[in-house]
């Protein structure tokens, strides 16, 4: 679009300054619709669905291990306890509700648990994927605002992506919802299958079928999901370091040490870091200036592999040296969002682009980036 | 369908969805903005102006963080030491977390969250005088404290009943694993574990004569034992 040209002649000052803001305000949507809403595929999705199924699966499997101690009613943090910690008895009442404030009699307890290892295996393997993730987002949030006191950076971030995963169709591809999908469709390429496509079966039918088994093509959801992801991930490294930018030891170099440090986290020895100072102030240098620019350096292509690598670096440091394994791992899984569905599987991503439809090119967030 | 830009969301329908997608944004970035302005009397206004109108959805949604991982410094690491009455004469206190217990790795996360939770819902037995005259710091700070004393009293009774014993049989302590410097360490090559580094915050505490809110803080006899939680078991 031109910037000057699209101005009419003859138009004073006035019109100039209308027509100038008119033009930005419409690129700006255009901007804004595509980066939102235009159609993506759902292979990224659909591993980090895997991922954080897999993940949910075992810390439920883990609170098992000693379920009373956490959820019953002699519970590190009794139900009524975590009840008054959020209804306003110990200051401002939170927006956090949960029914296992209520219910902790051990029966109904190992149901509950059982349930929950259920519904995230669903979700993992992809089966019933529009039903069970929901659910799997439903009983986090029960399980967060229960388990106050005992929670940390790893329930943070699988919250996020299990609720954006809600969103989107991520059961369409890698699961057992897109093989049932496959089948029913070769099954309409026979006669008796095309019965369901005759109007009499009615477009509800239709549409039930589609969003329970979800067909693998782009989709404007899997754009708001994944972008929502990121965006949300831009904000967590930001304010991480902005905070870090605050402490002294990030900015003295000696952070890493002290991380190094200390014996609750540590799960390999790194004190042999102290005969190298220019090696741990360079990694908390790097790592501050990694998270406050993180938001602005993800996005551009050149810069994203730099920024992608770094944060898979950081993370397996966290888990391979600071013990926190799961953490460390759901921090890569999240940063795969940023990864373009076109490199897991550039043969189908190359077949739609050629495709005219809502995949073509001139439609993917990719080539509309490219053209902004 | 959007034809011309091959967007699959009428106009309206991208309205709709543009409106929830910003308050979404709001709900993620309310909390982050609240927590990093707090200043001794609160968040900044605008922040807290910011965060309030969202503030439900984002508790509940769990969207509620500040993401200060290691922020703003790596701090040194806070424990619960535990001893049973009839144990104690040995010298023998648990600690929460133990690695050689608590496994796997998850499960004593957990359990380290729950001991840096109790610590850092510590509130002291009394406030200095000069504090107590300021309305504002007293009424905050009884608030704070029987907070503190129920997260105490749970932890407390939920040892007891692990351990099947009465409550009162059961002390808890609060423990600083301090972080050696790096001059320290250099000059000396101290194992990390090292029991100077380990602080008794509890030894110190004086307890408030009436606890409030009617909880019992325990009067028992202890041993003058200080057995470091990482050491003899």
């Amino acid at each position: 679009m031109s910037r000057v040209g699209s101005f009419q002649e003859g138009a004073g000052p006035r019109g100039i300054v209308s027509q100038g803001a008119k033009a930005w305000l419409g690129r700006w949507s255009e901007g804004w619709n595509q980066f939102w809403f235009a159609p993506r595929h759902s292979h990224v999705l659909a591993g980090i669905r895997i991922a954080t199924g897999a993940m949910l699966f075992y810390t439920h499997c883990v609170i098992a291990l000693d379920l009373a101690s956490f959820l019953g009613s002699d519970a590190w943090i009794t139900p009524a306890l975590a009840r008054e910690l959020h209804d306003g008895t110990y200051g401002m009442a939170s927006g956090a509700w949960s029914y296992l404030w209520f219910l902790s009699s051990p029966a109904f307890l190992w149901w509950h648990q059982a349930f929950a290892l259920l519904v995230t295996l669903l979700m993992t393997i992809g089966l019933g994927t529009r039903v069970v993730v929901p659910l799997a987002w439903w009983m986090q949030l029960m399980f967060m605002h229960r388990l106050t006191g005992a929670l940390f950076g790893l329930d943070q971030v699988t919250t996020l992506l299990v609720t954006y995963l809600m969103l989107a169709p991520c059961g369409s591809r890698w699961s057992i919802d897109a093989w049932l999908r496959r089948r029913l469709d070769q099954q309409h390429e026979t006669p008796a299958g095309q019965l369901l496509q005759e109007p009499r079966q009615g477009p509800r039918r239709r549409w039930l079928v589609s969003f329970f088994l979800p067909a693998a093509e782009p989709s404007t959801a899997t754009t708001v999901a994944t972008r929502l992801i990121q965006i949300h991930l831009c904000v967590i490294y930001l304010f991480g370091g902005l905070w870090k930018g605050r402490g002294e030891m990030w900015w003295d170099g000696t952070a890493m040490w002290f991380a190094a440090a200390n014996h609750e986290y540590r799960s390999l020895d790194l004190t042999w870091l102290a005969d190298y100072p220019l090696v741990f102030a360079t990694l908390a240098h790097a790592t501050l200036f990694w998270e406050i620019f993180y938001p602005a350096l993800v996005w551009p292509r050149l810069t994203r592999p730099l920024v992608l690598g770094m944060a898979v670096l950081v993370h397996a440091g966290i888990a391979i040296f600071l013990g926190m394994i799961t953490f460390g791992v759901i921090m890569i899984v999240a940063n795969s969002a940023f990864v373009e569905p076109s490199l897991l599987t550039p043969q189908t991503c190359s077949a739609d682009r050629r495709s005219p439809g809502p995949s073509a090119s001139s439609t993917s967030p990719r080539n509309a980036r490219g053209r902004r | 369908m959007d034809g011309a830009n091959g967007l699959t969301l009428g106009k309206w329908g991208r309205g709709f969805a543009s409106l929830l997608i910003v308050v979404q944004l709001w709900g993620i970035l309310g909390r982050p903005l609240e927590f990093a302005t707090q200043g001794p009397t609160g968040p900044s206004p605008a922040a807290a102006v910011f965060y309030g109108p969202i503030r439900k959805y984002s508790e509940f949604a769990y969207l509620n963080h500040g993401y200060a991982f290691f922020a703003p410094n790596p701090g040194p690491s806070h424990l619960i030491g535990a001893q049973i009455a009839d144990a104690a004469a040995e010298g023998i206190e648990q600690r929460y977390p133990d690695l050689r217990i608590h496994q796997p790795r998850l499960l004593y996360h957990r359990h380290f969250m729950l001991a840096e939770f109790l610590h850092n819902t510590y509130q002291p037995p009394s406030l200095p005088p000069e504090a107590q005259r300021d309305p504002l710091l007293r009424s905050r700070w009884e608030v704070d404290r029987k907070r503190h004393e129920a997260i105490f009293q749970s932890m407390r009774s939920h040892v007891a009943a692990a351990e099947g014993v009465a409550v009162d049989k059961v002390r808890l302590r609060r423990w600083e694993h301090g972080l050696m410097g790096l001059p320290e360490f250099l000059a000396q090559r101290r194992s990390l574990d090292d029991p100077r580094l380990w602080i008794d915050l509890t030894a110190a505490e004086q307890f408030a004569a009436e606890p409030l809110g009617g909880l019992e803080i325990p009067r028992v006899q202890w041993p003058a034992v200080a057995v470091p939680p990482g050491g003899e078991r």
